[in-house]
């Protein structure tokens, strides 16, 4: 797990799930120069575990990965009750997968290779729709 | 008249007594006897004398005839003994003062008469029928059982005899004697002699005499016999090989041609004519020719180990170029089986079904290529993960730079390792590219040396993502330091996807921790062996060999074509792919694949090795 805290407390923060270290990588450079905190995990069961502890503002989720994937962690956190907004980013992208992720309670569909500002915004409009 | 006087004058003397009248008279009579006497012995002395010298010489002519026949004979060519026969037979003849004389071999026969030289006296003495069987059957019969037959005249001939009495009578003979040739226990033929005009006495001296040329014409029977017998083997052993659909050359222990059948020589060119007959074979080739697969053959080695009797046989296939075509040889050199030791070669031209083979890979490689397209439809999320991850990791980094660059001061060092981290994703872009592009390429078959177990760790790492998606843990239990072999590791590497593929997709319906394929490697005595086992369902009740069917498929969207591809290529590397229900549940599928590599296959070269007979 790689978090980088801001000083400002104002700050959002945001939880990457990928199983891939370089896409953790970089996603976690892309949040820290747009000045957002970002925590990485390589495994949605890490993320889970780590759920009671502290909620994040918003979850980039990976689909494709060992058990449990994408769809085992939203349907966890559904299970759960965590009103948490969550942005899927998914490299195969499939008109039913999105339909299922849709229906399962996220908030963004992106497909990756994801751009900048797509991601930035849907995360936006991800914490800004789960505040209202 | 004597007595007369004799008495007179004893009538006419003076009365004396008788004893000494007529003392005078008796010893004139005794006298007379005993002259007589002497006369007679004298007689007999000079007739034995005569019958003597006689016999001398007639003894001294018969060594003479037996020492000019045995010469005349000793020397003659067996192919035509019947010239000189014939003048032996007619010297012995004529020095018997026999009408007749006949030699007959009973080895030659045609329309079931044995064959006969005759000799007769003049050109009006009838000639006996040649069937000897139908005309004299008792005295043939006495013939073949080796025993001397002899008749000084018809009358001697016994009741039994009577069809040989007529055929005598019927050509005029008087007597007639025959005299078996025989060697050893073997009645190789019959002489036989007769007179025609007059009775004639055969005593047993002349037959002892016959019988002693009886020897020498035997002796020729014989030899005529085994020089036939070995020609005749010999005409057979060169049909034999002539017929042969090879090409074949046989050479001595020092590798000198001492033999070869016909074939090619109308081909011209480079191979072996007459003219190499006593040449040494192992000069013919100067240098290594074009093998199979690329390799180069060393014939010459190959030859001269099996002269040396370090190899029990050797065997290759190579290529040559006669003209603008390139054809194809197989060939084989066996040690000549035979205390002076040598080695037969044969070679076959192999060209027609090296181009069969060839036209059949060459669709092999087409359906191949088919199905790696399939699989890789059947891979699309796959292929997607595995070139989006990196671009992902590249749009991202790339980005973030922008943004830090957009600062005052920006963090070069963090910018620098920014760009190694975008280097090393487009790097890992462009190796899943090339994967996917030899995978789709049109090609023939390119041999690589491979090693089995980085094979398979590339397949696992290639369906990775597949094997995540699917929740599938794959195991490699790979047995270290293989061998390598000469294969095309495209087409194996397409066998392992597709098996393994099999198995990712077989197990969707089981719980999550059961999903398991396990891949296996380990050494066989001259091949590898590869097994994949998985936890599905298995393979059903139905006869396993359906599974390699062509078309033959379990899936809603399968072809039926990815297993029987992969029992082709893997026959291709000479090995043997299998499948099998595992006890516990699940699929095994195995194939072997020996050591020596992919089987030979057309390939074409410029190069023009000199070519020998063979």
């Amino acid at each position: 797990m790689t978090t980088t805290r801001s000083a400002q407390a104002c700050r959002r923060w945001i939880a990457v799930v990928d199983d891939e270290e370089s896409v953790r990588k970089a996603l976690h450079r892309l949040f820290t120069a747009f000045d957002l905190d970002a925590t990485t995990f390589a495994s949605g069961r890490d993320f889970l575990d780590a759920l009671p502890e502290r909620r994040p503002d918003c979850l980039v989720l990976d689909l494709q990965m060992r058990a449990p994937n994408g769809f085992d962690v939203l349907a966890e956190l559904a299970a759960s009750g965590a009103r948490l907004p969550v942005v899927i980013i998914t490299a195969h992208d499939e008109p039913e997968t999105r339909a299922r992720c849709l229906s399962a309670g996220a908030a963004a569909y992106l497909c990756k290779p994801v751009h900048d500002q797509d991601l930035l915004n849907a995360i936006a409009t991800a914490i800004n729709g789960s505040a209202g | 008249m004597l007595l007369v006087i004799l008495l007179a004058l004893a009538a006419r003397a003076p009365r004396l007594g008788f004893w000494e009248s007529y003392a005078w008279l008796v010893a004139i009579v005794v006298i007379s006897i005993l002259e007589a006497v002497l006369i007679g012995i004298l007689y007999l002395e000079w007739r034995r004398r005569h019958r003597a010298e006689r016999s001398l010489a007639e003894r001294l002519a018969f060594e003479e005839l037996l020492s000019e026949v045995h010469a005349d004979l000793v020397s003659i060519q067996t192919e035509d003994i019947d010239a000189p026969v014939m003048r032996a037979l007619a010297r012995i003849s004529e020095s018997l003062g026999v009408d007749k004389g006949t030699l007959m071999d009973y080895e030659r026969r045609e329309a079931g008469v044995y064959h006969q030289l005759r000799w007769s006296r003049h050109p009006d003495i009838p000639i006996p029928p040649a069937d000897v069987a139908v005309h004299y059957p008792w005295t043939l019969a006495r013939m073949r059982a080796g025993q001397v037959n002899r008749f000084s005249r018809l009358d001697e001939l016994p009741p039994e005899a009577s069809v040989d009495r007529r055929s005598f009578e019927r050509v005029g003979t008087q007597s007639h004697i025959a005299v078996p040739l025989m060697l050893d226990d073997a009645v190789l033929g019959t002489m036989f002699f007769a007179t025609v005009d007059q009775p004639r006495e055969w005593p047993d001296d002349l037959v002892k005499r016959l019988q002693l040329l009886a020897k020498a014409f035997a002796f020729v029977l014989a030899r005529r016999r085994s020089d036939t017998a070995v020609r005749e083997s010999r005409q057979l052993s060169t049909a034999i090989v002539e017929s042969l659909p090879d090409k074949v050359v046989v050479i001595d222990r020092a590798g000198t041609i001492i033999a070869m059948n016909e074939r090619d020589r109308t081909t011209g060119g480079s191979f072996a004519s007459d003219e190499h007959l006593g040449v040494n074979y192992l000069d013919l080739w100067r240098r290594p020719v074009l093998g199979g697969a690329g390799a180069v053959v060393d014939v010459r080695a190959g030859v001269a180990s099996v002269l040396a009797g370090t190899l029990a046989q050797f065997a290759t296939e190579f290529q040559l170029t006669d003209g603008n075509r390139a054809r194809w040889f197989e060939f084989r050199a066996r040690p000549l089986r035979r205390a002076a030791g040598g080695a037969v070669l044969a070679r076959v031209d192999i060209t027609d079904r090296k181009l069969a083979e060839a036209e059949a890979r060459s669709m092999r490689e087409e359906l191949a290529r088919v199905v790696r397209m399939t699989t890789l439809g059947q891979l699309t999320a796959t292929i997607a993960h595995e070139v989006n991850q990196p671009l992902t990791g590249i749009m991202a980094n790339a980005q973030a730079a922008r943004k830090f660059l957009q600062s005052a001061t920006p963090n070069l060092e963090e910018i620098r390792e920014i760009i190694e981290d975008i280097i090393e994703d487009d790097q890992r872009a462009s190796r899943v590219l090339q994967r996917l592009r030899s995978m789709l390429r049109r090609r023939e078959s390119e041999l690589v040396t491979i090693d089995v177990n980085q094979l398979i760790s590339d397949v696992v790492r290639f369906l990775h993502s597949d094997a995540v998606i699917r929740n599938v843990e794959v195991i490699q239990e790979l047995e270290p330091a293989l061998p390598t072999f000469p294969g095309d590791l495209v087409q194996l590497q397409q066998v392992l996807v597709n098996l393994v593929l099999n198995g990712l997709e077989a197990m969707a319906g089981v719980p999550v921790e059961s999903r398991r394929i396990l891949i296996r490697t380990e050494r066989r005595a001259d091949a590898l062996r590869v097994v994949v086992t998985d936890s599905g369902p298995g393979l059903g009740d139905k006869p396993l060999d359906d599974l390699f069917e062509l078309f033959h498929t379990t899936k809603t969207d399968g072809m039926g074509l990815g297993l029987p591809i992969a029992r082709s290529i893997v026959e291709a590397h000479g090995g043997h792919l299998h499948a099998s229900n595992n006890p516990a549940g699940g699929a095994t599928f195995s194939f072997t694949l020996p050591l020596a590599g992919y089987r030979s296959g057309v390939e074409t070269s410029s190069s023009r090795p000199s070519m020998p007979g063979v």
